[in-house]
């Protein structure tokens, strides 16, 4: 499956927008994204190892909650994860 | 007093009209007289004249009744601000009211019993004002990027860094920072002013200058831990507390965009060419046309996300139409704006006249860190492409 990031994620993935990882589960591949970018885990994990809730996650377009961990993924999965920002 | 204009949603009259009789002299006897002056000077508000307000209900109007406020819903607070915008021709005032307030709601959210009777309690009551801290020096609006530090020391917490810009500051007892630890979480804290190696200095912002605008120091700042709001994940309760308070910050503006059109046209009515009112040239009816159409759609706008609010339709972290409202206004509103002064001429110009150059800045100012509203269109834009994948597939 892929990983689409985008935004300020993307600082901590070298930029690169469009990650593959091999994972059977959503939980799997977090944490194959974050071993593979060290320096996202803090911003994309809380301390409880999970999503923060502050990031979206969207399987195939799909919302899926940060918690789903034992979420069956499939090779021609994509999973875009958003980041909520409000300023001004 | 002139009556409020137009008749849209007139199932929120009541509200209005009680927000004018509870609030409508002390806005237009004690605050408006001096707004020219606060605003040439940079200069705020007293202690004083917010005590006043909290006095009559005005600054507690929607803060929780469990500690003593008025409890007024979203719905209800965002048409009493329109109200108090109309009202109140200084916008500062209601800047100053609503980030007050929103302070409040994050206090009541997060604090422990301590911080509530130490600092909620008092605030319904006017005894304490308070701003919040999070722009940081170096990372602007970008939580990720924030240098403002907090590292633990037994018992207590110590702050370290500079919030450039806060507003309310000068006249704040309680400033609520956003501070990152040593795991880049971004953990969030209520300072007093008078905690040691706290510094607040005034700043000379060129919109909404009775503001209290300042900058905050923070060098060594140590807190006792019941002054931890937010032990982790700060960046959510920001994005929660600053998509409520766009649309805080944008109420009262339509109040006040009925207002510049009814300055205009009385303006105008008053200005005669070849013995006519300018009112009667058709250049001028279209344009007044296009302003009170920018009021009345702004004015749809707002109740729409205040009903969505109420009926608990807005995600706190994600709903993006609170900011697209919010910026759809303020672009409105500076449109507005700029209409005005294309037909009331030279009058424009002079500052302690019309004021529509002082609300000019005061809308402009709405656009600080609009960066994350394109930020939000490119979320949408990427939401709208996803919905259509998947919908073009069901056909």
């Amino acid at each position: 499956m892929k990983f689409h990031l985008s935004g300020l994620l993307m600082r901590y993935s070298d930029y690169q927008k469009d990650i593959p990882v091999e994972a059977a589960t959503f939980g799997e591949a977090v944490k194959s994204l974050v071993a593979k970018f060290p320096d996202l885990r803090p911003v994309l994990l809380d301390n409880q190892g999970l999503v923060r809730e502050v990031h979206r996650i969207f399987l195939n377009g799909d919302v899926v909650r940060r918690d789903e961990v034992d979420r069956k993924l499939t090779d021609a999965d994509a999973i875009d994860i958003m980041t909520a920002l409000a300023g001004g | 007093m002139r009556k409020y204009g137009s008749n849209v949603y007139s199932k929120y009259q009541k509200i209005l009209d009680d927000t004018r009789s509870r609030f409508g002299e002390f806005l237009t006897e004690k605050v408006n007289p001096g707004t020219y002056e606060r605003d040439v000077a940079g200069s705020t508000f007293t202690r004083e004249l917010m005590k006043e307000a909290a006095d009559i209900g005005l600054v507690s109007y929607a803060m929780p009744a469990a500690v003593g406020g008025g409890g007024a819903s979203w719905l209800e607070w965002g048409v009493a601000l329109e109200m108090i915008g109309y009202l109140c021709v200084d916008s500062s005032f209601t800047l100053v009211v609503a980030q007050n307030h929103m302070a409040h709601q994050l206090i009541c959210r997060h604090g422990n019993p301590e911080i509530l009777d130490e600092i909620a309690r008092p605030m319904t009551k006017g005894d304490r004002l308070c701003a919040f801290a999070y722009t940081d020096a170096d990372g602007g609006s970008d939580p990720f990027a924030f240098s403002t530090k907090v590292r633990k020391d037994g018992n207590h917490y110590v702050l370290d860094g500079l919030k450039p810009i806060v507003a309310g500051a000068m006249l704040a007892d309680t400033i609520l920072v956003w501070a990152t630890d040593e795991n880049h979480d971004l953990q969030v804290f209520a300072i007093d002013r008078n905690d040691p190696n706290v510094d607040v200095s005034p700043l000379d912002p060129g919109a909404m200058r009775a503001g209290g605008f300042g900058r905050l120091f923070m060098s060594g700042v140590r807190l006792p831990a019941h002054r931890r709001l937010a032990a982790s994940d700060g960046v959510s309760v920001a994005q929660e507390f600053l998509h409520e308070r766009k649309i805080t910050l944008v109420a009262p503006g339509i109040g006040r965009m009925l207002d510049i059109i009814e300055n205009t046209c009385d303006a105008l009515e008053e200005t005669t060419r070849f013995g006519r009112p300018l009112t009667e040239l058709k250049n001028v009816q279209s344009v007044l046309g296009r302003m009170y159409s920018s009021y009345v759609i702004s004015r749809m706008s707002l109740y729409g996300i205040l009903e969505r609010m109420e009926e608990g339709l807005c995600e706190p972290l994600w709903d993006p139409w609170m900011a697209v409202t919010k910026n759809f206004i303020v672009q409105q509103a500076i449109e507005l704006c700029q209409d005005a002064i294309r037909v009331l001429g030279f009058r424009v110009f002079l500052r302690d006249e019309m004021q529509v150059e002082r609300y000019l800045r005061d809308f402009l100012s709405c656009l600080i860190s609009i960066g994350t509203m394109d930020k939000a269109l490119v979320d949408i834009g990427e939401r709208t492409i996803h919905h259509r994948q998947r919908t073009k597939k069901l056909r």
